[in-house]
């Protein structure tokens, strides 16, 4: 899991008045509490500032991010500090205020960590679960489990099962399955990871370029490692170095991804590079037809025209004839965070709108639209379970 | 020549080409109710020449903005073309020679191969192109395909029947006639299916303009190996200077679009 503990911290007090660990225990909730209160306000002294500036602490193997609310402040222990995990946590806070406003000025006992475990459940655990998520049954699950609907679904379902598998096991809906198992992970009964898809993109990371977890690794698998440069998708990945068992080869890559080899890019960044690919292959189509020359021109004019609404837009180039390239600046804030999954669709679908309308123009709507389905078709093979972010429906010309 | 530049002259191309056109009815007109005489007749296909190498180089300037040689199917058509309308002033000029000499046949054989060659461009030209647009669009199905070669064969043997067999120097000239209107009937319908599936938008313009220039220069083939009279040399010359005028206005159309976009304005 990306976040390891939570704490919600009274700022007058520096009393934590709420802490849930997700993973094993790091800090004593009260020990870690006094601790950010008095360097936030050592931040505060040193730049006299009105507003607090302490924003985050980093250890060997995870970052503290802090936010503040009127009368509290959050903390939360997590992998990597991005935009997205700033905003759950500032979520979280807003809702704990509103929820115990009262505390503000008493101290009372509200059975807090009763009544707000499934505020937290639903913003840091219930995301996580999808039908392909696989469930690992821990081994002691039954010391840990004090849910009595929890125990009856982990006493029958097998130690290694996906979500949609339990479902159709135990005949129950997907939805009440997929709450049950929010349920356990929150007990720490069970731990689920995402099945390794074709279409997912993974990068190396450092463990990787020092050599470490590269034993017992397939020479198949090594090779197409040369290929995760972040901006591929395993499938093409895998096609590249001709591998003729794409099952064991996603085996290989959990297997890289558990020993933190290779890294999940970003939503943003496959958000980013789904889009991208995308607008190749329309380029590539409308230049068969209409030209190199005039569709770069065709890119660019489109592109000028959305530069007032979406600045980051021109990090987008064309390189050697309709080669879509995405400029470092661009890329780095969606790998950290800084630019959500959903602004760069808005912008990027925009985009691939007014390109469609000036494909159309130039030669006529039903060959447009043609070139569309042929796109979709592509993003369908290259991103199966990805192509449908895409709104396709818009890219189509009518009248 | 800055954008501005080549703006105004592509605006005045149409104006000059309608003028130019006017002209040359004008003086087909006069010389055929006067009575074509070789010298009226060679002057024509002379005019005819040197417009076809006028719009020859002027369409190679326009393409060539950004390299002459590159991997871009609608480039390379635009390419043939204008290296087409060059080999045609030669066919003019050959042809020139043909109606004051009209015993030698140098030139008539001049002509055809000349033909054979641009025939060849061509199709490497508006073929590549056909199936650059087919491996997106897929217009033409195989049973399509089969129906294009059955009727360029048989417009072929439609311009045979007019020519009687006899002799080996008639023989090869009936074969050479028969690959060159063949040749420029599939083209021509290559060409009309592009224009076809593409008619709704601003490029089947550009492209009408090219097919309506090539349907001419069919025509004017079969009339050359049909009739070998004045009147129709006139008339064949007419049929040349009108298609290339047309030829070249459709490459120049296209190119005219890409700057107006670099330029920073949209074309409506």
């Amino acid at each position: 899991m990306e976040v390891k503990s939570l704490y919600i911290i009274k700022r007058d007090t520096g009393v934590c008045m709420y802490h849930h660990d997700f993973t094993q225990t790091i800090f004593d909730p009260q020990l870690i509490s006094s601790f950010i209160v008095a360097m936030t306000s050592f931040f505060d002294e040193a730049t006299h500032s009105l507003t607090s500036q302490a924003r985050a602490f980093e250890g060997t193997d995870y970052k503290i991010i802090v936010e503040f609310g009127e009368w509290t402040l959050g903390a939360l222990a997590v992998l990597e500090d991005t935009a997205e995990m700033r905003a759950k946590l500032k979520r979280i806070i807003d809702k704990f205020e509103k929820q115990f406003n009262i505390l503000q000025w008493v101290d009372l006992d509200l059975a807090i960590y009763k009544r707000f475990e499934k505020v937290v459940i639903e913003e840091f655990i219930r995301e996580l679960i999808t039908p392909e998520s696989v469930i690992y049954v821990n081994r002691d699950w039954d010391i840990f489990s004090k849910n009595a609907d929890v125990r009856s679904m982990l006493r029958l379902i097998p130690d290694l099962c996906t979500v949609k598998d339990a479902a159709e096991f135990l005949e129950m809906p997907l939805a009440l399955v997929m709450n049950l198992t929010a349920e356990a992970i929150w007990e720490k009964s069970i731990s689920i990871r995402s099945q390794v898809r074709p279409d997912d993109i993974f990068q190396t990371t450092s463990r990787f370029h020092m050599g470490d977890g590269l034993a017992d690794v397939s020479p198949v698998a090594s090779k197409a490692l040369g290929a995760l440069d972040g901006e591929t998708p395993l499938i093409i990945a895998a096609e590249r170095t001709k591998t003729s068992d794409m099952k064991e080869f996603l085996k290989e890559i959990e297997l890289l991804a558990r020993r933190r080899a290779i890294e999940r890019v970003s939503p943003a960044q496959a958000m980013l590079i789904l889009h991208c690919s995308t607008l190749e292959s329309i380029l590539e189509m409308g230049a068969k037809i209409l030209g190199y020359r005039l569709i770069r021109a065709m890119f660019y004019t489109v592109r000028k025209s959305l530069l007032s609404q979406y600045p980051w837009v021109s990090y987008i180039v064309l390189e050697d004839r309709v080669d879509v390239e995405i400029k470092g600046s661009l890329m780095a804030a969606s790998i950290r965070g800084q630019i959500s999954p959903d602004t760069l669709k808005q912008g990027l679908i925009q985009l691939l709108q007014r390109i469609a309308k000036e494909f159309a123009c130039c030669i006529g709507n039903a060959p447009t639209n043609t070139s569309v389905i042929r796109a979709k078709r592509l993003a369908q093979k290259r991103f199966p379970s990805m192509a449908f972010e895409i709104e396709w429906e818009k890219l189509f010309v009518y009248g | 020549m800055t954008d501005s530049d080549r703006k105004s002259l592509g605006s005045s191309l149409a104006i000059v080409t309608t003028i130019v056109a006017i002209i040359i009815l004008g003086f087909t007109l006069t010389s055929i109710s006067l009575g074509p005489t070789a010298y009226s007749t060679a002057t024509l296909a002379g005019f005819s020449a040197c417009l076809a190498t006028i719009l020859g180089f002027w369409s190679l300037y326009v393409i060539s903005q950004e390299g002459l040689l590159r991997e871009d199917p609608y480039h390379i058509m635009t390419l043939s073309l204008s290296i087409g309308l060059l080999l045609f002033a030669m066919v003019d000029v050959a042809r020139t020679g043909a109606i004051l000499n009209p015993t030698s046949e140098i030139y008539s054989y001049t002509i055809s191969s000349t033909m054979i060659a641009i025939l060849v461009i061509l199709v490497i030209g508006i073929v590549g192109y056909a199936r650059s647009v087919n491996s997106v669009l897929n217009y033409m199905k195989q049973n399509e395909r089969i129906l294009l070669m059955v009727i360029s064969l048989a417009s072929a043997f439609v311009g045979l029947s007019f020519v009687g067999v006899a002799g080996e120097q008639t023989i090869t000239r009936t074969f050479r006639m028969l690959i060159t209107t063949g040749g420029f009937a599939s083209l021509c319908i290559t060409l009309a299916y592009v224009v076809n599936v593409l008619r709704d938008g601003s490029l089947s313009k550009q492209l009408a303009h090219i097919f309506i220039g090539l349907v001419l220069i069919f025509v004017q083939t079969l009339l050359a190996w049909w009739a070998t009279d004045l009147t129709a040399n006139t008339i064949s010359s007419v049929l040349g200077a009108e298609a290339y005028l047309l030829i070249s206005l459709g490459i120049h159309r296209g190119c005219e679009e890409c700057v107006f976009l670099e330029a920073g304005v949209d074309i409506e």
